[in-house]
């Protein structure tokens, strides 16, 4: 390991990854990831089924995960707006650190950004805290992976599933068993109408899945 | 690059799945550190108990103490150097390939097996019998259990012929894996155990070998143990005049609270260790870092395998080149990018600029002037990581120039740092 570059260890974790999920599969075959072009193993883009028995279900939602890392500068001149003081994405030094999600088109969802990006403890890393609820033991660590990630995204699109109807990859570790966090949430006027009208935030899912599938 | 996907990344999925090889998968996967997904290198445990690579573990615990694994709190003086599993691990990569072959060869086996043809079903059946009572013959010596006892009652006096007409045969027939056991022919490469020395014998120079003597280099894998063994008996001297000479080098490192530092003391601590004080302050504080970091790793692997200070020397340079070499790139894909992108960044300048100006060609030309002066200052920025109070100026007069220029210029440069990031 050491004489590896952070950057090529995370390159080759990356690999074994697609790998393992290429020949392996996912649980249930609920969604496939892998690189979008060979020649870039950072970006990768994630299909992922709605979960059975939720208002997602039926639908295909596409993702992109970027393994890039955003060094935050602290502005230097009152020239430089907020974006030009960002420099270049650094290259992931994932594992260590976890990776962007994005879902394009953006999911109506408590814990998603009108812009699609998802906003879930196991992709924050131990030391920030957004949003001031989470607990440790949900954050990212470097053993988490993508298959991780996704199957917790999963686990928190479809909610609190009673025991008939869960899923049998979800196990008792917190990671699995997401639930919409209203208190934290991305999206206020979806936290709210689900909160005080499920139904209609329901009705508005299925609207949108049928309209993506053209229906 | 479709070189990336080709590349072979040795993982657990190599082997076959739990349905046809029970457990192979799981144990090449327990024999791999869960941060890198590779073959444990200088495994070390955490008072928890979990194992992970020294370098690896050593990263995770800079940024978060805890155990990545179950988050229970963990600084790097718990960090227990694991012998065990390094030899555990080192027997693997040995042996590995060869069990990845032997799979192989048996998936083979059964795909051949599954077209089988009347004959060779019937001499199958009569070779297993014989080898049935062969080793249920030899279950007295203790040397193998027997494979089917009632058969080999039934069939003993015939075998004890058969013993006293070869009597080099033993038993260890038994303990050959099923396909070549089965195949009446071996291939040419398979690998049989010679019946006199019951070394492992690629089949198409067997006779040759027995011809010898038994005499000709055994399997590389063998060889490789015994040169392994050589090297661990001729050990003991050579460690001793090691140990002797640098006896300090079996202590960790301390880690250094940089901020506290003066320059002059963080010099001396690089030039102690042989390294290069080329840089500024923060490369320094990096290098001396990463020093730390592959140093004691490199005391976690056991004392045979560790690497020597100058190879050390080298895996760190080889880091910094790497992040010098990326940082450059992104410097010359500016310059490079500019001129490719020369009319797209015209166009958007356009866009950005305020409509219905009045001195629309005037500002056109001084714009013309800022992309090129402004790529100057990037590659100033980017080489030196912040603003350095020179590009700042320069920005200073540019501004009293032209206020339109500011506007251009931050929108340019969010348009180059969104190139950049696509």
């Amino acid at each position: 390991m050491a004489g590896r570059s952070s950057s090529a260890t995370a390159l080759r974790r990356l690999m074994t990854e697609y790998k393992q999920l290429t020949s392996g599969g996912s649980p249930d075959g609920m969604f496939t990831a892998g690189p979008i072009s060979e020649s870039d193993f950072f970006t990768w883009e994630a299909l992922i089924c709605g979960p059975k028995d939720t208002p997602f279900e039926g639908g295909v939602f596409a993702a992109k995960l970027t393994f890039v890392r955003y060094v935050i500068t602290p502005k230097f001149d009152i020239y430089h707006t907020e974006t030009d003081c960002s420099p270049p994405p650094q290259p992931s030094d994932y594992p260590l650190s976890p990776f962007k999600m994005k879902f394009d088109p953006p999911l109506f969802h408590p814990n998603i950004y009108a812009d699609g990006n998802v906003c879930i403890s196991i992709l924050h890393t131990p030391g920030d805290d957004p949003t001031m609820y989470e607990q440790a033991s949900e954050r990212w660590s470097p053993v988490q992976s993508v298959e991780k990630v996704i199957l917790s995204v999963i686990s928190m699109l479809a909610g609190k599933l009673n025991q008939s109807t869960r899923m049998s990859w979800i196990t008792d570790h917190p990671a699995f068993n997401q639930e919409p966090n209203l208190e934290s949430g991305a999206n206020i006027d979806c936290c709210k109408l689900y909160r005080d009208n499920r139904e209609e935030y329901e009705r508005i899912v299925r609207e949108s899945i049928k309209e993506q599938l053209g229906l | 690059m479709n070189t990336l996907l080709s590349a072979n990344v040795p993982d657990p999925t190599d082997f076959p799945p739990l349905t046809i090889a029970p457990g192979l998968r799981t144990l090449d996967g327990s024999l791999r550190c869960n941060i890198c997904g590779e073959l444990f290198d200088a495994p070390v445990t955490l008072n928890c108990g979990h194992c992970f690579c020294s370098f690896c573990v050593r990263s995770s615990l800079a940024e978060k103490q805890e155990c990545p694994a179950c988050r229970k709190t963990a600084i790097e003086g718990h960090l227990r150097p694991n012998p065990v599993m390094e030899e555990v691990v080192s027997a693997w990569k040995l042996s590995r390939p060869y069990i990845l072959n032997l799979s192989k060869a048996d998936s083979e086996q059964q795909q051949r097996d599954a077209t089988p043809v009347a004959t060779p079903k019937a001499k199958k059946r009569k070779i297993m019998a014989e080898t049935g009572t062969r080793s249920g013959a030899s279950t007295s010596s203790g040397v193998s259990a027997p494979r089917s006892p009632s058969k080999s009652k039934r069939t003993r006096q015939g075998s004890e012929v058969f013993f006293n007409t070869i009597p080099t045969s033993d038993a260890d027939e038994d303990e050959m894996p099923e396909p070549s056991n089965a195949s009446a022919n071996p291939r040419p490469d398979d690998l049989v155990k010679c019946p006199m020395c019951t070394r492992r014998v690629k089949y198409k120079s067997i006779n040759q070998h027995m011809d010898q003597g038994c005499k000709d280099p055994p399997l590389e894998s063998t060889r490789s143990t015994m040169s392994d063994w050589k090297k661990l008996m001729a050990g003991p001297n050579k460690g001793k005049q090691k140990d002797t000479s640098d006896d300090e080098d079996n202590f960790p490192l301390p880690k250094a609270s940089y901020a506290t530092l003066k320059d002059r003391k963080l010099k001396e601590m690089l030039t102690e260790h042989g390294l290069p004080i080329s840089g500024d302050r923060n490369q320094w504080i990096h290098r001396h870092q990463r020093w730390v970091m592959i140093y004691n790793a490199n005391l976690d692997r056991s004392s045979r395998n560790r690497k020597t200070k100058q190879e050390l020397r080298k895996e760190l340079k080889k880091w910094e080149d790497e992040k010098a070499k990326k940082r450059r790139t992104t410097v010359e894909d500016n310059a490079a990018h500019e001129k490719r992108h020369k009319n797209e960044f015209a166009q958007l300048v356009d866009a950005a600029r305020p409509r219905g100006d009045k001195g629309a060609p005037k500002a056109a030309a001084s714009t013309a002037k800022w992309t090129a002066e402004q790529s100057k200052n990037n590659a100033a920025i980017s080489l030196s990581g912040d603003k350095s109070p020179r590009a700042a100026q320069t920005e200073g007069n540019h501004c009293e120039r032209e206020k339109n220029a500011i506007v251009v210029d931050s929108e340019e440069e969010r348009e180059m740092v969104f190139l950049q990031r696509t």
